[in-house]
């Protein structure tokens, strides 16, 4: 388990998240162990990420908070759903693991694919989605500022996480 | 076959202080049919009408939940199936009018139309599930599906409704007007 980890499932209990819409990706890899060992998150997870974007809306007109947790690949596929999110003005909290963020920054030379990195970022801007990136453990209460923003502003806002351990997407991260 | 009118209107003689979500061509007959503070309509965000109430389900939990959704629709998430099979919440109904057709853009025959079965899907995704073709079969059937702890699936075999477009509705203030009802 990562400190990280543990510190965004802190920032969500504290700004009151009740649930976890969850797709797993491997970017976002560090958060679950901390989340599916947090008995006051309650995680549901969803086949498809724009299941959670719409689950989470239903949550939200219910009276109850929650964030949709993805990868950038699954919000790209959630296009739709998300800009109808947006346009009634539902405050949304998307958490998206950052596929291709950290890996690039340390090979600019273009050892991965930079599809993610240069679609990321602009994909949310058309979509009038405003995001922070959160890259170390003290970045992690932007996490708590985009809640209170989403909720403030009535919009949906992103956090985009980048991966915080060594996990290899499809294969073993360090603890096995 | 039935009429997807009369089918509706079989749904809005059972219902009392539920929730209904109703997407894409059923809002047209439904917002005939009601348009109480309860309702709300899921126009555009294609498929997703299960999946926004399943969220209500789990925020609600003391109402039950209606959606009324399109076969073109479900097609569209129909891995919604197994996620609120996964889920289990015991107060959604999910209602399903099939007429083979996408509506909407001018009656165009669904991919497949005529070769599978949404019900026999719903249930080989963990639901139970019922379907019926004949409005005085629903009708009998109805009262003990209402009084079932869900999820429930139920497909409504139901011809092309009349050509006309939606009439004009206030979509946006009408999730404010459902927000604020929820919270009441």
């Amino acid at each position: 388990m990562t400190r990280r980890g543990w510190l965004i499932c802190e920032a969500l209990r504290n700004s009151g998240i009740e649930y976890i819409a969850w797709v797993p990706d491997s970017e976002t890899h560090f958060i679950h162990d901390a989340m599916l060992g947090d008995s006051s998150l309650r995680v549901i997870q969803v086949c498809s990420e724009g299941e959670g974007i719409a689950l989470c809306v239903g949550l939200h007109m219910g009276g109850k908070r929650g964030v949709a947790l993805m990868e950038n690949q699954g919000a790209f596929d959630s296009g739709n759903i998300l800009r109808w999110a947006a346009g009634y003005r539902f405050p949304l909290v998307l958490l998206i693991g950052y596929l291709g963020y950290r890996l690039i920054e340390e090979t600019p030379a273009g050892k991965m694919r930079k599809g993610q990195r240069e679609i990321t970022e602009p994909f949310l801007k058309a979509l009038d989605i405003p995001y922070e990136l959160v890259n170390s453990d003290h970045e992690v209460d932007r996490i708590s500022e985009a809640i209170s923003r989403a909720e403030r502003e009535s919009r949906p806002v992103a956090v985009l996480l980048a991966s915080a351990d060594d996990f290899v997407p499809g294969g073993r991260g360090t603890d096995g | 076959m039935m009429q997807r009118y009369e089918a509706l209107q079989a749904i809005r003689d059972m219902r009392t202080d539920e929730i209904v979500l109703a997407t894409m061509s059923a809002i047209k007959d439904w917002h005939k049919l009601s348009s109480g503070s309860l309702d709300f309509y899921v126009a555009e965000a294609m498929g997703y009408a299960s999946s926004l109430g399943l969220g209500l389900c789990l925020s609600q939990p003391d109402r039950k939940v209606i959606v009324l959704d399109g076969d073109g629709s479900l097609l569209m998430n129909l891995r919604t199936l197994v996620t609120i099979a996964g889920v289990q919440p015991d107060n959604l109904i999910h209602f399903v009018l099939e007429n083979g057709l996408y509506e909407v853009p001018g009656g165009i025959p669904l991919p497949g139309a005529g070769k599978y079965n949404l019900t026999e899907l719903a249930r080989a995704s963990g639901l139970r599930a019922y379907g019926f073709d004949q409005l005085a079969d629903f009708r009998g059937q109805l009262a003990a599906i209402w009084k079932e702890a869900g999820p429930t699936f139920v497909s409504l075999k139901v011809d092309r409704g009349p050509s006309e477009p939606f009439a004009p509705i206030a979509y946006v203030e009408i999730a404010r007007r459902f927000e604020q009802a929820l919270k009441e």
